[in-house]
């Protein structure tokens, strides 16, 4: 009986390990775009989405992911959202697109012309802000 | 068609004049390598109407600004190397020749597109017969018009994909004409992005990152004889209206995500006489209204055609589907599109009348292609007995195939179309 039972709470951990949402790398150059079916290479503005099942749906753009979000709210409720921060020179540096700060600029020609570049600190948010003229916005007011 | 490519030849012909007649009053200054900014020296001493002759050598230069009218004539293929900074030509002045020019190694930055040659506001460009290596971006056309890209060599190292630009990129321009370029390694070979009323035609685009071509928001566009060949995902004609697409040859866009034509949100266009051979899906469309896919030709795809619910009045006629695995697989079970007088070689039908038309209904959705829609891991039991089993069963009592899905007139024998 005891035997039974530690299969079981392995068996349990296994189960909870493999179904804990979290955020999965984009394979750039590989990996269609969830919303607009466009393969995924830029890495300053992708974006990711994880239901509260585990699946990772990909974003080439931030307002694909904004737009696909809205679309589906069946798979968007409760989902976590990570967005590239931009200019950190990392293609696997992402940050929680609810606390991110954004900034909306044709400057930026994104691949949907979305043209939203996530920030994870309001420092760096503060030079392009500066130099664009333009003030920094939160993830609900992405449109 | 046919007669806009003369109407087209005809200006670029009366523009060349004009340059040509232009040049007999500019005076001609040939430029040897050796001294450092020996190009950016001489451009500042000559004037509107001068024709630059470069001599062959290695030339260090970046950011080399042309502001006046002048013919750069490279003879023998003079080489500008960037040397991994900044941009190589910027052209911010009307009816402005480059040729003959190698240019090679731009800078990569993630804030600034560098290109080899940046056409900037301008119009009547020309850019001839240069060897584009290694750079960023190759010919970059912003809010430019009437401008000609014609036979250049355009290549640029596949690996480093994430800082990668596009071969020749277009944005906010009318009026081009890109043609007879060879195009390898880049993000997209050709990319148009907000450009209008213009021509592409007899280029070869393959083994680039992305797309081979790639329309973002452009209309009233052609393109003609092209080859698009092993790029990462084919072609992708997206948010467009009135466009055109003859005689292009579609090969070998392999891989999971990868089509021959992506077409999203496409309305008004024309698809004749392609070839697609060896993709993974020939045609992929969703959201597409009133597009007419006539004489064309698939050959050993994933998936002839991939047609989403969500397209409308778009008519297949007098195409060839020819050993595919399978002609075509859609989502939904409506179906508001016209099939007609194709060939498809697994029609199995016959005629009796002798009219060169099966006399029964070719359904060109498989039943398998209906269960792969909805679980694409099903796919492991592809070509297994049991599906033949099934596909079988189908034929005689259907009941998943969507029954509005059909060709009505299939043909007996292919069309000939090469």
């Amino acid at each position: 009986m005891r035997r039974f039972i530690s299969i079981a709470l392995v068996l349990q951990l296994i189960l909870l390990a493999s179904c804990k949402p979290q955020f999965e790398k984009i394979e750039y150059g590989k990996e269609a775009c969830s919303h607009c079916k466009m393969t995924i290479v830029d890495a300053r503005f992708a974006a990711e989405m994880v239901t509260s099942k585990g699946r990772a749906y990909k974003f080439d753009d931030i307002l694909c992911m904004k737009q696909y979000a809205d679309n589906n709210a069946d798979q968007s409720n409760n989902a976590l959202f990570f967005v590239a921060v931009y200019g950190s020179g990392n293609k696997d540096e992402f940050t929680d697109a609810k606390r991110a700060l954004y900034l909306k600029d044709d400057f930026f020609r994104s691949p949907m012309n979305g043209n939203y570049a996530a920030f994870s600190t309001t420092e760096a948010v503060k030079k392009l802000k500066d130099s664009l003229n333009v003030q920094p916005i939160a993830w609900e007011a992405i449109q | 068609m046919g007669s806009y490519t003369i109407t087209m030849f005809k200006y670029f012909a009366l523009i060349s004049f004009l340059t040509i007649s232009l040049n007999s009053i500019g005076r001609t200054i040939v430029v040897a390598p050796g001294k450092s900014s020996v190009l950016k020296n001489t451009i500042l001493q000559a004037a509107d109407g001068d024709t630059l002759l470069v001599q062959k050598g290695i030339y260090k230069e970046q950011d080399i600004l042309v502001a006046k009218k002048l013919v750069i004539i490279g003879q023998g293929f003079p080489t500008i190397d960037g040397d991994h900074k900044g941009q190589l030509i910027v052209v911010t002045r009307d009816s402005v020749t480059i040729s003959g020019l190698q240019l090679q190694n731009t800078g990569r930055s993630s804030m600034t597109d560098m290109a080899a040659i940046r056409l900037q506001n301008v119009q009547f460009a020309r850019v001839v017969n240069n060897r584009l290596v290694n750079n960023t971006y190759g010919v970059y056309l912003q809010n430019s018009h009437y401008c000609l890209v014609y036979n250049n060599t355009i290549s640029a190292d596949a690996k480093d994909e994430l800082n990668s630009g596009n071969g020749i990129h277009a944005w906010k321009s009318t009026h081009l004409l890109i043609q007879s370029n060879k195009i390898k390694g880049h993000r997209d070979g050709i990319y148009f992005e907000f450009v209008t009323d213009s021509r592409i035609l007899y280029n070869t685009s393959d083994k680039n990152i992305r797309y081979g071509l790639h329309f973002m928001f452009s209309h009233q566009d052609v393109y003609t004889h092209n080859t698009f060949a092993d790029n990462g995902s084919g072609v992708a004609v997206m948010y467009s209206k009135k466009v055109e697409m003859y005689n292009n040859t579609f090969r070998h866009n392999w891989g999971d995500a990868s089509y021959a034509i992506l077409l999203k949100e496409i309305t008004d266009s024309k698809i004749e006489h392609n070839l697609f051979a060896k993709n993974t899906v020939g045609i992929y469309m969703e959201g597409t209204s009133r597009i007419d896919v006539r004489h064309n030709e698939f050959v050993e795809n994933g998936w002839a055609m991939r047609v989403q619910a969500s397209c409308d009045n778009n008519t297949f006629e007098k195409n060839n589907f020819l050993s595919n695995s399978f002609d075509v697989a859609t989502n939904g079970t409506m179906m508001l599109n016209i099939f007609n007088n194709n060939y498809w070689d697994k029609y199995d039908g016959y005629d009796l009348d002798k009219n060169k038309i099966g006399d029964v209904p070719y359904y060109p959705v498989s039943m398998y292609s209906v269960v792969t829609e909805r679980i694409p891991g099903a796919m492991i039991l592809y070509r297994s007995f049991l599906t033949d089993v099934m596909d079988q069963v189908e034929k005689l009592m259907p009941s998943v195939v969507p029954d509005q899905l059909k060709d009505n007139n299939p043909m007996m024998k292919s069309w000939k179309l090469r």
